[in-house]
């Protein structure tokens, strides 16, 4: 069963193709990769996965759905930007997205405020970059949400919260009913938690297996394998 | 429900900023019309015969700006991601705008009834039950014109999907239908929400209506603009 099925995706904007021909099986409880440089597409292919964007052409099917309301209850996407209201405090974060999705969990929400080291008295728009990264961290995972998207979630952040944010994937992301979908350029930090690979470069799938099998290919690793294909 | 009381919390707690700022603002102007005004009935018709034309106005100015901040923000795209269906945020943002308006005229209104109940006699019966009505016909009314100019809003939006010229064409008829029909359907709201105020407060408030509305409009075809040229009109 899969979990996200895309076939033959293309996007297009008026000046720019950011898609081409993509396809992907995802199938449920692994840790996919979708790596390449700024502006190859990465972030159009998650909020189009996401719905916030429609396709010009091709299939996306979550669940067996296509990307709508339903699709939104079994997914979480951590987006580029501040995609948080910035008048909230953690309480309030905690108490409105925990209102919208239907499956989070609280205690999980509590245990990663004490794990992220979450100021709790501080509004959103207060916090650093990267204390801004680890709320958009705790939303994702308290979502309870079965597929998880990460759009760059270590872009732009000071070393001390990268780590804590790896961390947090390594420790938080439960296989048995989550599947994680990470897009990153940031490559060395996160390599190992990948078990499939997808490397995209101008809009387009250049190379992609499982990690290990490249890995064993390449006798490199994938960051190095990036800096080889992208 | 546990979604739309979630979504209104929210809608209210970011404009709680904004009426507050509002409210204060509203008060000083009746305040200055009150002690500029040579008698104390001219003051309570001049109060409230600028009520429509401020109040309305002000809350679009909030209204149109706050979707803007809200966008640059990034959290008016983050919205749709989330697992709400998309007629109870409008609706949200719908019942906010309503809320706002009732704010703004009960404030002004009551004030006025308070300070002027002499003058106000002349206009109005001063007991509960009329200033109910006349609050509610200020209130409703203003929301109908907010509500038309949300819709041109949403119709707009929904046609900017259409990529390329074609939809660059699409959307300008679109506004230019909608200009002609403004005036008609800011009349027919005019005539039926009005019935309970006295004739003079409703030739006022027709006028202040227009007035507002087409402000309304204005700063959201403004926002509008801005949106395309900086073409963000994915949602």
């Amino acid at each position: 069963m899969s979990i996200l099925k895309i076939e033959k995706l293309y996007k297009k904007f008026p000046k720019t193709v950011a898609l081409k021909n993509i396809s992907m099986y995802l199938t449920p409880g692994r840790c996919y990769g979708v790596l390449g440089p700024n502006g190859s597409g990465k972030s159009t292919l998650f909020r189009l996965i996401a719905g916030l964007e429609r396709p010009s052409k091709g299939k996306i099917e979550i669940f067996g759905e296509k990307p709508g309301y339903e699709t939104k209850r079994k997914l979480a996407y951590l987006g580029e930007g501040d995609t948080v209201y910035p008048w909230m405090k953690t309480h309030d974060v905690i108490r409105f997205y925990g209102s919208l999705y239907p499956f989070w969990n609280h205690g999980l929400a509590q245990n990663l405020v004490e794990f992220l080291e979450i100021p709790r008295n501080k509004r959103f728009s207060e916090l650093s970059k990267g204390f801004r990264a680890r709320v958009k961290l705790l939303i994702l995972f308290s979502s309870g949400a079965e597929l998880l998207l990460l759009d760059d979630p270590l872009s732009g952040i000071d070393p001390a919260s990268r780590e804590k944010i790896v961390k947090t994937l390594y420790n938080f992301w439960n296989p048995t009913h989550q599947t994680l979908l990470v897009s990153t350029h940031i490559i060395s930090e996160i390599e190992t938690i990948f078990d499939y690979v997808y490397f995209l470069s101008k809009g387009e799938i250049v190379l992609k297996g499982e990690a290990d099998d490249l890995r064993k290919r390449y006798k490199k690793s994938m960051d190095e394998i990036a800096r080889e294909v992208l | 429900m546990k979604e739309f009381y979630t979504l209104l919390k929210k809608e209210l707690r970011e404009e709680r900023g904004w009426i507050i700022g509002a409210g204060i603002f509203l008060l000083g102007l009746e305040g200055y019309i009150f002690f500029k005004s040579p008698s104390w009935e001219r003051g309570a018709g001049a109060i409230l015969s600028i009520l429509p034309l401020v109040s309305v106005p002000l809350v679009s100015v909030i209204w149109g700006y706050s979707r803007l901040f809200a966008r640059e923000r990034n959290t008016q795209f983050f919205i749709f991601s989330l697992p709400v269906r998309k007629e109870l945020i409008i609706l949200s943002k719908a019942v906010v705008l309503l809320f706002e308006i009732l704010i703004f005229t009960g404030i002004i209104l009551f004030s006025v009834f308070l300070i002027l109940p002499r003058a106000t006699k002349e206009l109005v019966k001063p007991d509960f039950i009329s200033f109910l009505k006349v609050w509610l016909s200020y209130g409703f009314g203003g929301a109908g014109f907010g509500f038309l100019s949300m819709g041109a809003y949403l119709v707009s939006r929904c046609i900017r999907r259409v990529r390329g010229v074609v939809g660059f064409i699409f959307f300008i008829i679109s506004l230019l239908i909608y200009l002609n029909f403004f005036k008609s359907l800011g009349k027919f709201f005019a005539q039926r929400i009005f019935y309970m105020v006295r004739d003079k407060i409703k030739e006022i408030y027709i006028g202040g209506s227009f007035g507002g509305g087409f402000f309304i409009f204005s700063i959201i075809i403004l926002s509008l603009a801005i949106l395309i040229f900086k073409r963000r009109m994915e949602v």
